[in-house]
């Protein structure tokens, strides 16, 4: 539980009802770790093939994604391990296409002339 | 203005990012670790040195476990690694998983599974046909002997008790058997797909790889149909979802669509029709085994003809009848849902000879719940026709299948439909007769506060010989709307 209890948790005397309020709020979070956050890292790591870091961003996004989009009567896990997986294909497929483009940019030994729709900049936004 | 609910999840996840903005935020064993991790615990595999005490399972060992069905995958195919994942299945579905929002033991499983099946002999395509062959065999061979099948289903299960490791294959057999009996004999049903289940569950070997799941699975899933058809609906429910846990875990979590079809059909014998018509069109966009697809589109037009919705039911069921040619019981059944619909359009003659049709197909078949089925619409058909002597008829023969069969609610039901026809005709003595044996019926039903009070009702109107159709039609309410 550590890992979410704020500095203010130690001032007991001050104010007993908010610390109660913080290790409640950290006993929260600290499930919501475990049973959320890490399971959807790992859904996007070992199933996705990313790296943790960008295992982490996916699934941050997914749950931003989430307070706006997720309504009532939703199937919450359903819902969330959908977006996570859709983010990562995503993720990878941006990933591939940059490692395309820096192959060709990067290393022209081993690049083929580049295309019309290489050096137009809409593509590039496009592709991003 | 209306606005959309955020869901009660929503809270959590705006407290987890307000905590965790601009924080590094631990994820837990890096790939690399994982991976030397799984790479050592394969090894013990290979060398027999695993036991479900090897690994407690926190965070980190389920980051191994997905590590380890990444190193199985990149094994060659062949009977070493067909070992490795029996193994490594038996350990992972032996860990007491705790919190599983995701599924991830369920996906863990199915992925080893896959590996697993695709080193054995035959390979995957083989485990699928024969496993697949469980429900062909049961639309093949049809019910000719229920009673005969039920007993020699009891001595088959009853055998299994002596047999350590248990074959799959026995087993299955039993399934291709059993699955014919929820619609015949559904308490014989239910009383043996307990017994396999728990055969299959008191800890010995069955087969490899996810046999034991997915023969689990299945005899959960007849339970649940069984106590669909008995009218133990509330129990139903459970048995599903121990089939859902269980199919979740094997080669083809795609058995899970024949248990959404399986709450359909337990929504369309509660009387939800709209609910039916709603999920039913879903349902059958996302199906996709056929004979699964056909079953939802079938409980659609029963919903339909339900709702009173006849020209759309009628189109809907008489592609039913064209797609269910080699599944003689559903296209029996789909044939008296439509002769009900064109009934429901008052195309009498038509509907006649629909009918005929399907009671030509149904002598043919020894299936209670079609018999009663075809009876009940029949009789409804003729009594709106006026013809209510020879609907009184069909009644009592709707009413006599599901007695026979132990399908508790429907025969309270049909009872309560004769009576109120006795009634019409002025026969009401014979009307208080057919209440009295159903009394006891619809006390068994699980009713509803009013239904109990509708039942108490009647029983006091029949006690002073003062029996009428209102008393008699609030139970008929009560039965349709009230079964828990």
């Amino acid at each position: 539980m550590q890992r979410f209890v704020s500095g203010g948790a130690g001032n007991l005397g001050a104010a007993e009802g908010e610390t109660i309020r913080q290790l409640q709020l950290a006993a929260e979070l600290e499930a919501f770790y475990l049973q959320l956050f890490l399971p959807l890292v790992r859904r996007a790591t070992w199933r996705h093939g990313l790296s943790k870091e960008d295992a982490r961003d996916v699934v941050q996004d997914a749950f931003l994604l989430a307070v706006v989009k997720l309504k009532v009567g939703g199937n919450a896990p359903v819902w969330l391990a959908r977006v996570v997986d859709q983010l990562s294909m995503n993720f990878r497929r941006k990933g591939a296409r940059r490692a395309r483009l820096e192959a060709r940019w990067l290393n022209p030994a081993s690049a083929s002339e580049p295309s019309e729709t290489d050096l137009d900049p809409e593509s590039w936004r496009h592709s991003e | 203005m209306i606005t959309e609910q955020e869901h009660e999840i929503v809270p959590r996840v705006r407290n987890w990012l307000e905590a965790t903005s601009g924080e590094e935020i631990p994820t837990g064993l890096s790939r690399r670790e994982a991976r030397q991790r799984a790479r050592r615990f394969l090894n013990c595999i290979f060398a027999d040195h695993v036991n479900s005490e090897s690994i407690g399972i926190d965070g980190d060992a389920r980051d191994v476990l997905w590590c380890l069905v990444q190193e199985l995958e990149s094994e060659p195919t062949g009977h070493r690694t067909f070992e490795a994942c029996d193994h490594a299945y038996q350990f992972a579905s032996a860990i007491s998983w705790g919190s599983d929002y995701f599924q991830e033991q369920a996906d863990i499983l199915h992925s080893i599974a896959q590996i697993g099946w695709r080193s054995a002999a035959g390979g995957i395509q083989y485990v699928i046909t024969s496993r697949a062959s469980i429900w062909e065999h049961g639309d093949a061979q049809r019910c000719h002997d229920p009673c005969a099948a039920s007993s020699r289903l009891a001595a088959q299960i009853e055998r299994l008790q002596g047999e350590d490791p248990l074959s799959a294959e026995a087993i299955r057999d039993i399934c291709a058997t059993l699955v014919n009996l929820p619609n015949a004999r559904p308490l014989q049903a239910e009383s043996l797909s307990a017994s396999l289940y728990s055969v299959l569950t008191d800890g010995r070997q069955v087969g490899h790889l996810d046999d034991r799941d997915f023969l689990a699975g299945v005899a959960s899933f007849l339970g649940g149909v069984a106590r669909r058809c008995g009218g133990r609906w509330d129990s139903a429910e459970v048995w599903y979802e121990q089939a859902a846990s269980a199919f979740r875990r094997t080669l083809e979590p795609e058995y899970l669509q024949r248990i959404e079809v399986e709450r359909l059909a337990l929504q369309y014998v509660r009387y939800e029709n709209r609910s039916v018509i709603r999920k039913a069109r879903g349902l059958i966009r996302e199906i996709t085994i056929p004979r699964e697809k056909t079953k939802a589109r079938f409980l659609l037009g029963s919903a339909q003809v339900g709702a009173g919705h006849f020209n759309e039911a009628r189109s809907t069921l008489e592609t039913v009848v064209n797609e269910s040619s080699s599944t003689p019981v559903l296209r029996t059944a789909a044939l008296i849902k439509l002769g009900a619909a064109i009934s429901g359009l008052g195309l009498d003659a038509e509907a006649e000879v629909v009918f005929v049709e399907a009671a030509r197909l149904t002598s043919g078949l020894e299936y209670p719940l079609l018999i009663g089925n075809l009876a009940g619409d029949m009789g409804e058909h003729l009594s709106r026709l006026g013809r209510l002597e020879e609907a009184a008829a069909l009644y009592r023969t709707a009413w006599a299948a599901y007695r026979d069969a132990g399908m508790t609610s429907f025969t309270a039901y049909l009872a309560v439909l004769l009576a109120e026809l006795l009634i019409h005709l002025g026969r009401n003595s014979e009307a208080e007769a057919e209440l009295v044996g159903a009394l006891g019926l619809m006390e068994q039903c699980h009713l509803d506060r009013e239904g109990i009070a509708a039942v108490s009702f009647l029983r006091e109107a029949i006690a002073k010989r003062r029996t009428d159709a209102r008393a008699v039609r609030a139970v008929r309410d009560q039965l349709r709307k009230g079964f828990r």
